[in-house]
């Protein structure tokens, strides 16, 4: 049986996954075509597609993973397990469960002499425990460079079990783009759990596809948005189910929480059962909210429905926003996350009034294009413009020249420099919608308005690179690959 | 051979490795394995919160196909050079992941070439597949004595060096820690604890110094002691599991103390101030403990000592203990005579477990009122409408800063906690 091959997202076009300048020069040159993708001599740990995979899945009700690695590779799940804790809290679950993984803790010995008998047992095993309605695997660095056939063994437990069994390659080494564990999570349900099913339309049902990343939080305020609109969500696969899955085609359309989630697979259900679907923005700010609510509303024929009820929101919301705004005003900001919240992110300027003098997003794809001149037009030319991921060092190096009044991303180094720190990366707070772009508002406030915290800390920190680091070009390791 | 395990309360060689590391004050680990393994091995269980010097940052080679198919020696180079420009620290620590030990890429005869440099930089070989955080952590220990203590200047008579708690994958061992070097203080006993309160390479340099050697674990550490004995000729000083409360708080500083010929007027004063210490609030509890019987699970130092604690100064009944951590069957003897000293008629079953599922069989079968264990037992303790007390890993949601449980007043925490808890 042949193996789904996921391209990754790194060989689509366009893509730049490092890069750094003033924002006219990122703009026109990748408007062009000619922003080179930069690689690097040095650098930190980064994350792993795998990550990306599970944390897409995990927290489907009746699901099960099988994990085929050795113990380290569920480092993240952990963290994930956390979120799933919270998520259940505060959709009101009484009981809350743990996600169900079972790894199978590849060891010396299996690395020697393979470890797909170890994987066979592992999800009798998971069967036999939890009768799950699928049971997902999970490869790793190790099984791919061993050589285990994974899919020859789930092809041969499948006889013995009843769950579907659902293989997804995701090996961390080959992909520098984590998000293409996403796409391998999404091409598993394809064939594996939809293949060829075909569910009646229900009027009304929209896709709403959502990573982890956003939370419980979040997700009830889109439903509340999209309930305005007469639509009811299937809200997946994030917290749902099988039955939620394969409820995915009876749709009368699709639309994502972000331009870079389930892209590749809401253009397949397009083609595969002609369902449409927007491609926006994240919902983050009132004109991304505004923006990301149009595109959906026009899909599905309310137009003037939607302009009725963004003009009734911005009534009640506006008026907060402003007083939020009289503090905020003309504070110097730079915003730090990954693609799609990046953008979104730095929309938050605009509505408190922050100046915005950087701004780091994750990498630069197709899908974004246009939001890339979008911010140059709003936010001038000259704001510093880094595309990279975890670069710690390089990222301390160059706020400590920008010296802004708030740094919008996570990173405790940049903290330890005494700089007022806050994020929208936040799957236990609301970040999304009208609602959380009030929440966030408080959250800045908060954070400018008593940074004694972080200013008398700061005198007490230390940071770990060589004091003469901090008078180097932050991008010294930064080469063109394959050369000028 | 390592079986299954169902959400696995560890991580893996690598993942100790870097906890232990990342303890050390100033010190920098470096990593030569896959992209993820940073992240994976710095989030999630037993990380409870990034309070290092690099804050999870970590250099790294970040191997992907090409390093896979083609060896990862070069970027190795690339990237040890790099973070020797960038990052200030006192050692480096060159660990090696799955991907690199299995494609055999030599990274201890580069590092070697550094070394005979001059550079303080070492490689431990920690692949993921080699087994559990305690796994790393050992491979780390093993260092000191074998490649960065000094040659050894002359026995300092009141320096012990402690070991034997797991940092991070013990949820309390730097708070732990702490109130038995404040202890060890009083007695005029200088601690190399390596692991916390800035301790780093200097005190691992001067470890050769030290006159004795505690070990806290009943299992672990073997091949390090072997080492300081044979080069350095320090003996070992074994206090099975965390000293809690003051029975076994005093035992621990009587079995040092007589180690190391200390004033025994002191020690029957210090031994006297610390349970008139802790007896004076105890006194104020008197009827206010409620008595359970109670299952226990995590890793082997945690589980010994509040069951210990729990038994012989808190009047509550054992009836399971579920030791957590990867012990190979050699050892399980000793830890089971480590639960002999239990005071009172006691009818505990100890099990060894890693596997989720599996601990909820078994304390499924136990006649309890409170579970001690991890986050995850939360679960099993809804089910059997039982208290739940998290003492051990993971613990969701969290932060640990300097909470201890251990020593005299580590044990008044432990009951103001478990008081809340029910």
């Amino acid at each position: 049986m042949s193996s789904i091959v996921t391209v990754s997202r790194e060989d689509r076009e366009k893509i730049v996954l490092n890069h750094a300048d003033k924002s006219s020069e990122i703009s026109k040159k990748y408007k062009q075509g000619c922003l080179k993708n930069l690689s690097r001599s040095f650098e930190l740990g980064v994350q792993c597609q795998e990550m990306n995979a599970i944390a897409c899945l995990l927290t489907m009700s009746d699901a099960a993973f099988v994990i085929h690695s050795p113990l380290g590779c569920v480092g993240c799940v952990g963290m994930f397990n956390t979120l799933y804790h919270v998520g259940q809290f505060q959709a009101g679950v009484k009981h809350i469960k743990n996600a169900k993984y079972i790894l199978t803790n590849i060891d010396e010995n299996d690395v020697i002499n393979g470890g797909e008998k170890k994987l066979a047992d592992a999800l009798i095993e998971t069967e036999k425990r939890y009768s799950p309605n699928v049971i997902f695997v999970l490869t790793s660095c190790t099984s791919g460079i061993i050589g285990d056939d994974v899919d020859a063994v789930v092809e041969n437990i499948q006889k013995e079990v009843k769950a579907t069994v659902v293989p997804i390659h995701c090996e961390g080494f080959k992909s520098k783009l984590p998000a293409t564990g996403f796409e391998a999570a999404f091409n598993a349900i394809k064939h594996y759990i939809l293949k060829g099913h075909r569910p009646i339309r229900e009027e009304g049902l929209i896709n709403l596809f959502a990573p982890t990343s956003v939370g419980i939080q979040d997700q009830k305020e889109i439903k509340r948005l999209l309930e305005h609109l007469g639509l009811h969500v299937n809200y997946v696969p994030f917290y749902s189910n099988v039955e939620k899955i394969k409820n995915i085609p009876s749709a009368i359309a699709s639309a994502s929480i972000c331009e870079v989630f389930a892209d590749e697979f809401m253009q397949w259900l397009k083609s595969e059962y002609d369902i449409p679907y927007t491609i926006t923005c994240m919902p983050l700010g009132v004109r991304n909210t505004d923006q990301w609510l149009r595109g959906i509303a026009k899909l599905v024929g309310k137009v003037e429905q939607v302009e009725e009820y963004i003009e009734q929101e911005h009534k009640r919301i506006l008026p907060k926003i402003e007083e939020v705004r009289n503090i905020l005003k003309g504070k110097r900001v730079i915003v730090s996350a990954g693609t799609a919240r990046g953008f979104a992110a730095a929309a938050l300027i605009e509505d408190y009034g922050l100046e915005l003098i950087g701004l780091r997003v994750r990498n630069l794809e197709e899908a974004v294009e246009e939001r890339v001149g979008e911010l140059v037009d709003i936010y001038g030319d000259d704001f510093f413009f880094d595309i990279s991921f975890g670069q710690t060092h390089e990222q301390v190096n160059y706020v400590k020249k920008l010296k802004p009044d708030l740094f919008i991303g996570n990173n405790v180094q940049v903290a330890k420099l005494g700089i007022p720190t806050e994020h929208v990366l936040d799957p236990i707070r609301p970040t999304m919608g009208y609602d959380g772009i009030l929440y966030i508002g408080k959250k800045l406030v908060n954070a400018i308005q008593n940074p004694g915290f972080i200013k008398k800390a700061a005198q007490h920190a230390e940071l770990p690179y060589h004091k003469g680091w901090y008078n180097q070009n932050p991008y010294k390791y930064h080469s063109v690959i394959g050369g000028e | 051979m390592a079986h299954i395990i169902q959400n696995p309360r560890s991580s893996c060689a690598l993942g100790g490795a870097v906890s232990a590391v990342s303890s050390i004050y100033r010190a920098v680990p470096i990593y030569h394995a896959g992209p993820g393994c940073v992240v994976q091995t710095n989030t999630g269980v037993g990380k409870t919160i990034n309070s290092n010097y690099l804050a999870g940052s970590i250099p790294s080679s970040n191997m992907y196909e090409r390093e896979i198919v083609f060896g990862g020696i070069n970027r190795l180079k690339e990237t040890i050079d790099g973070t020797l420009e960038v990052i200030d620290g006192d050692e480096y620590f060159v660990l090696t992941g799955c991907s690199a030990d299995i494609i055999g890429d030599d990274a201890a005869g580069l590092v070697e070439e550094y070394r005979n440099k001059g550079i303080p930089i070492v490689h431990i070989e920690t692949a993921g597949f080699k087994g559990d955080t305690t796994k790393g952590y050992e491979s780390v220990l093993n260092i000191f004595p074998e490649k960065l203590a000094s040659e050894g200047t002359g026995i300092e008579e009141n320096t012990v060096n402690l070991f034997g708690t797991v940092p991070a994958q013990e949820l309390f061992w730097s708070g732990n820690t702490e109130e038995i070097i404040r202890i060890l203080n009083k007695l005029g006993i200088k601690v190399n604890s390596f692991f916390s309160q800035f301790q780093g390479v200097k005190e691992i340099k001067n470890s050769s110094n030290a006159a004795l050697n505690i070990n806290l674990s009943p299992w672990l550490c073997k091949e390090t002691e072997k080492s300081y004995k044979s080069k350095f000729n320090i003996d070992t000083y074994h206090f099975n599991g965390l000293p809690i409360g003051p029975t076994a708080t005093t035992a621990f500083v009587k079995g040092v103390t007589e180690k190391l010929n200390i004033d025994c007027k002191l020690v029957t004063k210090v031994i006297s101030e610390e349970e008139g210490y802790v007896y004076g609030y105890y006194s104020g509890i008197y009827g206010y403990i409620r008595k359970y019987r109670f299952a226990i699970v995590g890793d082997t130092n945690t589980v010994l000592g509040i069951t210990r604690f729990l038994v012989n100064d808190y009047s509550q009944i054992a009836v399971a203990a579920v030791i957590t951590d990867e012990v190979p069957d050699t050892e399980k003897s000793s830890i089971d005579a480590s639960f002999n000293d239990l005071e009172y008629p006691q009818s505990l079953k100890v099990f060894y477990e890693q596997d989720l599922w599996k601990i909820k069989q078994i304390l499924k079968e136990q006649d309890i009122q409170i579970i001690f264990g991890s986050h995850f037992e939360r679960e099993i303790a809804d089910e059997l409408h039982t208290i739940h007390f998290n003492i051990s890993n993971p613990a969701l949601g969290r932060i640990i800063l300097n909470k201890g449980y251990t020593g005299y007043r580590g044990s008044l925490s432990l009951i103001e906690d478990i008081y809340y808890a029910y």
